[in-house]
Parts: C-alpha cells; sequence; structure tokens
C-alpha cells in the first residue's frame, strides 16, 4: 500500500515537472494551482490524514499577460508527449496523469470554455471561473522531483492558500449546481482538499489574503461571491460542503470530528474576513 | 445476644461515665443503669439502645440519658443519622416512661467538626481523648473539656480495594519500583507513608502478588501482570478520573506544537503515549492529564465539545499520574505503567492498545522497571 502511494506521488510530480519544462520559456507565466499547489501548503500537516493526499492531475493556470509568441503551446505540449483532448486545455500522455491548462475567466476573453490565447490559438487553454485569485496571490516556491536520487527541480509559482480555497469552492459550487451527476462525484475530494486548507493554514493569514484578493481588480468579484457561497456550503454541520467533506474521510477518519472541525474553521474564518 | 465489638463499646461506654463523673459538682452521680441490655427488642436492632445513665442531683432529682456508642470515630456528615437514630431509639422508650431524657454520643474519636454538628444536634457526647460535652437540662449540668483535635489512632483497617489515590499511589509504586525493596524503603520513594505501603501489600499477598521475605520483611518479588490486573479491577479511567472533551480543529498534531510551549504541568496518557513505544492503530485521541482541565483548555486554544472532541484533558485521580513521567522530543508522558492502566479500562481500542502495550512492557522489563536509588 505505502510503496503504491508513493508511486501516485512521484507520477504526478514527475508530470508536472515534465509540463513545465516543455513550456520553457513561457515558465513566467506558468501558476500552479489545483490539489498540487494545496498539497505544497499541506504536507507539513498532512502526515495526520489516513488519506492519499493528492491526486495525479497538474492542474496548471496561465498568465495570458506574461505568455510569450513562442512556441505555440499545443506544439510544445505535444513534444513532450502531451496530447490535446477533445476539450481545450486537458492534455494527456499514453500513461500517467492528466495536465490541464487553465485561464482564468476574468483575463480569458470571450467565448464559453476555450480561452482565446491570440497566437496559441482557442484550443491551447480551457477558461475557469473562480481562479482569478491565482494572478494576485501566489509564492515562488522550489518544486523538486520525488524520484530517489533525482536532483531536478524547478522554482514555480504557486497559488496561495486563500486563492487556492476560491477556486476550489467555485469548483464544488459549479459542479453540485451540475445536472450530470457523473461530474457531481468527485467534488467530495474538492471539499475535503478545502478542509485541508483551513486546517493547515492559520485563519489569520488566510483572512488577510482574503482582503488582498477582495481588494484587486481582477479577483475581487469570484472572491465575494466565493464567501457568500463558502459560507452556504461549509458554515454548518448540515452544510452540503460539510457533508462532502464527511463522504470523503468516512471509514478513515473520525466524522463527528471533521465535522466539528470543518465548521469550526470554516466559521472562523468567515468571522475573520468580515473584520476589516 | 453479645455483638462482637460489645468489649470494646462496654469499655469505652464506662470510661466516659467515669470520665464525666470525675468532673461532676459534689455529690452529683452517674449511674448506668441495668434496664439497658434488658429493654433491647432483639427484633428491632435499630430501636436498641446501648446504654441508659442516670444522672442524679443531691435534692434528688434525676433525668435519663440515652447513650449511643460508636467505636470507630464518628465522620461529621454521618451525625445528622445518629442523631435521628438517637431520637427513634428514645421515642418508643419515651412512650413507656413519660419523660423526655438527654441524648450522648460516645465515642473512640470525635473530630472538630462532628463535635460542633453535635452540639447543633442538641447532643452531649464524650470521646476517648477527653473531647466531653455533657449538657443536661433538668436537673441542670454542663461540663465542657477539650480533648484532641486530631484522631491519636491511625486507621489500620486492613485495605479492601485499590480504589482511592492513597492506594493507588502505592500500586503505581510497587508496580513501578524492581524489587527486592523495604516498606519503609518505597514509602519514601513515593511519598507515602509506610502503614499505607504495609495495608496495600497485605491486601495483595494472598494472591501472592506480592511476595514478602516475612511478615514483618522487605518486598521480595511484585507480579506486576497480576498487579496490573488487580489494580484495573478497582480503577476506571473514565470514572475515576475527571474527563472533559475539546476540540483542536487543526488536529492533535498542532495541540502538541502548543502542548511544548504552554508551560503547563501535564502527562500524556492514552494511545499517543502507548503509541509511543508500542504503535498499534494512528492514534486520533490525545488524552493529557492536567492540573485544571478549563484552564489550561484556555491556554491551548482549545475548543469545548460535545461531539467530535479530539483531545481529553483529564483532571487525575492523584498527583501520582505526573510523577515518574518520562520525557521523549520535547514532551512528557505518563509512566507506561499508568498509560498501561488507562487504557486497559479505557474506552474504544483501548484495552487492544493495552495488550500491545503489554507485549512490550514484557519484553522491556528492564527499561522501564526503576531501580530503588539506595541499596537494598
Amino acid at each position: 500500500m505505502e510503496d503504491s502511494h508513493d508511486q501516485v506521488h512521484i507520477e504526478a510530480r514527475e508530470t508536472l515537472l515534465d509540463a513545465v519544462e516543455a513550456l520553457g520559456p513561457h515558465s513566467e507565466a506558468v501558476i500552479l494551482v489545483g490539489a498540487q499547489a494545496i498539497y505544497v501548503h499541506t504536507a507539513p500537516t498532512d502526515a495526520s490524514f489516513a488519506l492519499s493526499p493528492f491526486t495525479y492531475d497538474a492542474d496548471i493556470v496561465l498568465d495570458p499577460e506574461l505568455l510569450g509568441s513562442s512556441p505555440a503551446i499545443v506544439d510544445a505540449m505535444s513534444r513532450a508527449g502531451f496530447q490535446l483532448g477533445d476539450q481545450p486545455g486537458l492534455y494527456r500522455r499514453d500513461v500517467g496523469p492528466q495536465v490541464d491548462l487553465l485561464v482564468p475567466e476574468a483575463v480569458g476573453g470571450p467565448g464559453r470554455r476555450a480561452a482565446r490565447l491570440g497566437v496559441h490559438g482557442n484550443r491551447a487553454a480551457m477558461k475557469v471561473h473562480g481562479l482569478e485569485g491565482a494572478l494576485v496571490s501566489h509564492t515562488r516556491i522550489t518544486i523538486g522531483s520525488l524520484v530517489p536520487g533525482a536532483g531536478r527541480a524547478c522554482i514555480l509559482k504557486v497559488a496561495r492558500p486563500a486563492a487556492l480555497l476560491v477556486a476550489k469552492v467555485h469548483k464544488v459550487g459549479e459542479r453540485l449546481r451540475d445536472s450530470d451527476v457523473r461530474r457531481r462525484d468527485p467534488v467530495a475530494k474538492d471539499a475535503f482538499d478545502m478542509y485541508r486548507l483551513l486546517r493547515a493554514v492559520d485563519t489569520p493569514d488566510l483572512a488577510a489574503e482574503f482582503r488582498r484578493l477582495q481588494a484587486h481588480d481582477v479577483s475581487s468579484r469570484v472572491t465575494s461571491e466565493a464567501l457568500v457561497l463558502f459560507r452556504d456550503l461549509f458554515s454548518s454541520p448540515s452544510g452540503t460542503g460539510t457533508g462532502l467533506v464527511v463522504e470523503y474521510v468516512r471509514g478513515l477518519e473520525d466524522t463527528d470530528f471533521v465535522v466539528e472541525s470543518s465548521v469550526a474553521l470554516s466559521r472562523d474564518l468567515l468571522e475573520a474576513t468580515s473584520r476589516h | 445476644m453479645l455483638r462482637n465489638n460489645c468489649i470494646s463499646e462496654t469499655r469505652l461506654i464506662a470510661t466516659a461515665a467515669r470520665a464525666i463523673g470525675a468532673r461532676l459538682p459534689p455529690r452529683w452521680r452517674l449511674l448506668e443503669r441495668a434496664e439497658s441490655v434488658n429493654a433491647r427488642s432483639p427484633r428491632d436492632v435499630n430501636r436498641r439502645i446501648d446504654a441508659v445513665w442516670e444522672i442524679r442531683a443531691p435534692d434528688g432529682r434525676a433525668s435519663d440519658i440515652i447513650v449511643e456508642v460508636k467505636s470507630k470515630p464518628v465522620e461529621p456528615r454521618l451525625v445528622g443519622n445518629v442523631a435521628s437514630q438517637l431520637k427513634a431509639k428514645s421515642y418508643s422508650r419515651d412512650e413507656q416512661l413519660g419523660a423526655t431524657p438527654a441524648f450522648i454520643l460516645v465515642s473512640t474519636y470525635l473530630s472538630p467538626l462532628a463535635r460542633e454538628r453535635l452540639v447543633e444536634a442538641g447532643i452531649s457526647y464524650a470521646d476517648a481523648t477527653g473531647n466531653i460535652r455533657f449538657v443536661v437540662n433538668r436537673p441542670a449540668v454542663f461540663i465542657e473539656t477539650q480533648g484532641a483535635d486530631r484522631n491519636p489512632v491511625k486507621d489500620e483497617r486492613p485495605l479492601r480495594s485499590l480504589k482511592g489515590g492513597r492506594a493507588a499511589r502505592v500500586a503505581r509504586g510497587l508496580f513501578d519500583y524492581r524489587p527486592p525493596f523495604g516498606i519503609r524503603e518505597l514509602a519514601d520513594e513515593i511519598a507515602s507513608s509506610p502503614a499505607m505501603v504495609s495495608r496495600v501489600a497485605s491486601l495483595l499477598e494472598p494472591d501472592g502478588i506480592v511476595t514478602k521475605a516475612s511478615p514483618r520483611g522487605r518486598i521480595d518479588s511484585v507480579d506486576w501482570e497480576a498487579l496490573a490486573r488487580r489494580w484495573a479491577s478497582d480503577y476506571d479511567f473514565a470514572a475515576s478520573n475527571t474527563l472533559t472533551t475539546w476540540l483542536e480543529p487543526r488536529g492533535t498534531r498542532a495541540l502538541f506544537v502548543r502542548l511544548r510551549e504552554a508551560g503547563l504541568q501535564y502527562s500524556v496518557t492514552g494511545s499517543f503515549a502507548a503509541y509511543r513505544v508500542a504503535p498499534f492503530a494512528e492514534p486520533r485521541l490525545a488524552t493529557i492529564y492536567v492540573d485544571d482541565p478549563e484552564t489550561a483548555a484556555q491556554s491551548l486554544g482549545l475548543r469545548p465539545a460535545d461531539t467530535g472532541g479530539n483531545i481529553l484533558l483529564v483532571r487525575p485521580f492523584d498527583p501520582v499520574v505526573f510523577e515518574r513521567t518520562e520525557s521523549d522530543s520535547g514532551f512528557t508522558y505518563a509512566r507506561v505503567t499508568q498509560v498501561l492502566l488507562d487504557l486497559m479500562t479505557g474506552p474504544g481500542r483501548g484495552p487492544a492498545e493495552a495488550e500491545a502495550l503489554l507485549e512490550w512492557m514484557r519484553e522491556t522489563e528492564d527499561r522501564w522497571k526503576i531501580p530503588m536509588t539506595k541499596s537494598t
């Protein structure tokens, strides 16, 4: 069990590093988001969970303002073995995890799902509502390979915790509204990721970052929306979000504790963000 | 029919009567009436009167005094019971005689508080240390003398269990130290008394848990596993201690970080303490002895929890849980012997964790048994 768990870690990290290398000249535009970014912030405290800490996918935000014109993203990814599928921005190799290249909706241009990225076309990245905070709030962290003995590493912008929370709460809210039940299934994992962040990061630090996001034009709206949604989903034991967290940990963690803990931390955050 | 302790009670009554008689004014007399034994109704023990005295003034006026004798010290809280017993006993007798007698309680020792309660209840008293208060209205007599304020006779009753902090403290000592050791030697080490160590040893000897070289000699061996089982039958982690449940929403790890910096007196017991030496399942509930759970919770930033709590702060049955602790990575753990008892008698998977710990203890006796500092 332990070995396969480690293998999941290693493979996910390798895929991320491969994708970042493939994007070479564009690396300044790259910001790590999603489960792998969350893991970066929560790793020191995650040992207390009896759960696999992250999934395969590498979620990468591209800041259009910092993208160069060459190489073309789709070609560069393809040369590294990542092939674009049916949907814009979602790349796969023959084996291993998926790489999602994402652009926050506020800077993604017109259109519904595809980001308009000029010379890179309309298929290179997917537009996502809620990721705007990553453009505003990130930190540079050295991300190294987990292969024993390998020296591979790169310095990467990693979205900070509040930006990641905002993105996740939008994702959870959106999936819950989705009529396609299949898309709703994996959302418990996202709710649990949020809970991990709440546990790992001190509330005053989170609240301060929330205020910075609310003060910035590009992220202000999604952040305020996120806080409303967050209150609905997580601030009570009967909240849908709380229920999803519990669903994810059932059988692995003491669910009574997780409910109390999740609600207490959520309320702390809401209270701290409402103080100015 | 004579009761087993009748002789000592008779002697107590006679001594009290002599002490009071000696303090009466000239020509007053205190007589013990033969009626007492004969008047007893064998069917109604509660109405049995221990003795009846008669106080007689020089002018011939006389009054009866109903005597109740207790060969053991009467606890203050029981004075009320004694008073109602006395009144009930006198009631049927009064009906026959048409008189209102006085009451006196005679005992080996009466504490200041017990005496105060007796005065409030309007009952005279006399104890073997010389505390006397003897009040009769008709004919009017008042005698008061001061005896001891402390019971001079140590309680030498045999112990019946390991319940209670003082006995448990000795049990911990017998468990922790490597025999042989002398009774006094152990008492000194664990801040108990030789008498208490003796009483605990006497309780455990018949079952072979403790063996002594001679009746008054040192303790040669202690079967610590049997001792643990015996102690566990008298100890219940949840009932013997005071448990309070708290929530640290960021998990036990966050609590431990703060615990290291809080400067509290504490000791970690339960799953976390066992896990340190004998890993079983990943511990979830942090169980920590502290002097005052409320204050500790405040300084550790914990929130009260009805359900879902992950921290138990425990006010201990005895401060012994803070003694002979073990330090590891900056944390203070209760001694494995204490941890074992807490798990054996604890809830949930505690008993299973205790089995794992017991296994470790069997293999590593040299690591946790403490040698006596003085040579034996």
